[in-house]
């Protein structure tokens, strides 16, 4: 069995439509994770490796050598937060996400970023109510874990390839920063490979005319990539050899920009 | 050829202690005298990756690791004051902030001994460095590789520094524990440890400390590893602290 863990590049409800999509996406083609027949899909926009590895504690131990675990490895500050109970939702667009609440280096907190905030049309109101709420105790459980969440990557990718050691199966890992690994592609071998470049560049380079640093306001394609990255990530898979994502192919006028460089949508 | 030591953990490490009688850590440094020493008593595996991830970077084919892996519960609390170690809250408030933290980082916590043997596999596959590891326990919390993958620059040891530190003590004494059921036999154990006035560098006997440093000697030259002694160490009680019948 495939199992696949990670965010947004893998998230099969951009696919189904359960996604509160603010663009129409294109779903004219079948996803990557679509391509292997039938697989458990456990990746969902936003997340970081925090909520990831949560998913994978509770079956790494039943892995054998016929399964196969794919994970995205992303944003290593995206910290899913503790929500007490009085703030769980069941609805869907209430239901707090809390990898929206970012750390911010320079300001030494955690910020709720203006995109959700009261006045904002993405509001939601538990999530500003937990924040204002919970913001000291969110900055204190930072600083207290500062230095695991830097070393988050490093620590993520010597366990996975520890699993594909002790329990056989195979592990493909993607990373969406690949400036953070520690192994890199140094310890791929027929259970373990390792794709070393970021998805977060691969997805940006999709561009014609890239400018640096700046994100689609609005995702128009299925998952951040075009159909022919979908094919790469399909091939990178099957074959477990290293091949370059198509770059500078895709007209970047429909992409309105976002406004701030740097900020990337994970909706 | 190993040029440095470098030594990361707990109470086991610790060295406070190495005049009173010759040390595991001071006969390292006997025979590797560039040998550093981060051993702080009551620090978990949280507080020695703090200074691991620096180090990491630098280490190479002429260092060797040693590691006492203690309990992932150990949680270093707000790195700005990483000696307050397992401090009691200071205010309800930084009480709850605690457990907040606690509750968010849960998993990461219950599974990070399994975390930090991976890196510092990886580690001695990618710096080519000689790692030497010791577990207080070898339950499953404790550890998940085990001795699975042990090999010429990875080395865990198969008996834990809490079962050695136990299994010091001359068997009767060992037997009273299990007189009180599995249940409470743990918590008489610890209880008499603590409890024993034959104060033991280290929590282990000169003995003891001797194996140590061979077990590490095996690993580092090729050679045989020895196992840690056992029924060796009698306690003494006051009786007013602990009864031993």
């Amino acid at each position: 069995m495939i199992d696949i863990y990670g965010d947004s590049f893998a998230d099969p409800t951009w696919r189904d439509g359960q996604r509160p999509s603010h663009a129409p996406v294109d779903t004219n083609f079948t996803p990557w994770y679509e391509r292997f027949g039938e697989v458990n899909n456990f990746a969902k926009s936003a997340v970081g490796p925090h909520y990831c590895f949560q998913e994978l504690y509770k079956r790494y131990k039943d892995y054998t050598k016929d399964d196969h675990i794919i994970f995205i490895i992303s944003g290593n500050d995206r910290i899913h937060f503790h929500i007490p109970k009085e703030f769980e939702r069941e609805d869907n667009y209430q239901r707090i996400c809390p990898e929206d609440i970012l750390w911010v280096e320079r300001k030494g907190h955690t910020i709720l970023p203006g995109l959700f905030q009261k006045n904002s049309k993405n509001a939601k109101i538990p999530l500003i109510k937990w924040y204002d709420k919970y913001r000291p105790h969110m900055d204190y459980a930072y600083r207290t874990f500062k230095e695991e969440i830097e070393n988050m990557t490093e620590k993520s990718e010597s366990f996975l390839y520890m699993i594909s050691r002790l329990q056989q199966c195979k592990v493909t890992v993607f990373l969406l920063h690949a400036n953070c690994s520690y192994m890199g592609d140094r310890l791929n071998d027929d259970l373990f490979y390792l794709h070393n470049y970021s998805l977060m560049d691969a997805s940006n380079e999709e561009f014609i005319e890239f400018d640096a640093n700046r994100f689609p306001r609005w995702e128009l394609r299925q998952n951040h990539f075009s159909r022919e990255n979908h094919d790469i990530m399909e091939d990178i898979i099957r074959t477990r050899i290293f091949k370059p994502f198509k770059k500078s192919f895709i007209d970047s006028t429909p992409f309105e920009h976002h406004e701030v460089p740097g900020s990337f949508i994970y909706d | 050829m190993i040029k440095r030591v470098t030594i990361y953990g707990d109470s086991f490490a610790e060295p406070l202690w190495e005049y009173e009688h010759p040390t595991w850590y001071g006969r390292l440094k006997d025979r590797w005298p560039e040998t550093v020493n981060y051993g702080k008593s009551g620090a978990g595996p949280m507080y020695s990756f703090k200074q691991f991830y620096q180090d990491l970077p630098k280490l190479n084919y002429e260092d060797l690791i040693v590691f006492v892996i203690s309990g992932p519960d150990r949680i270093c609390f707000n790195s700005e004051a990483a000696d307050q170690m397992r401090s009691a809250p200071r205010s309800k408030e930084e009480a709850m902030a605690m457990n907040f933290a606690v509750d968010t980082f849960h998993d990461e916590t219950i599974f990070g001994n399994w975390k930090y043997e991976s890196l510092l596999y990886a580690a001695s596959r990618i710096q080519k460095c000689k790692i030497f590891i010791w577990h207080l326990g070898m339950k499953e919390s404790h550890s998940y590789i085990k001795t699975s993958l042990n090999d010429d620059y990875f080395y865990v040891h198969n008996e834990s520094l809490g079962e050695a530190c136990s299994n010091e003590y001359v068997e009767e004494e060992r037997r009273e524990d299990k007189k009180e059921g599995a249940e409470k036999e743990e918590g008489r154990r610890e209880m008499r440890e603590y409890s024993d006035l034959h104060y033991r560098v280290n929590h282990l006997t000169e003995m003891n400390h001797e194996v140590m440093y061979k077990q590490i000697a095996g690993f580092v030259d090729d050679a045989e590893i020895p196992k840690f002694l056992k029924n060796v160490h009698k306690g003494s009680y006051n009786k007013d602290e602990f009864v031993y019948d």
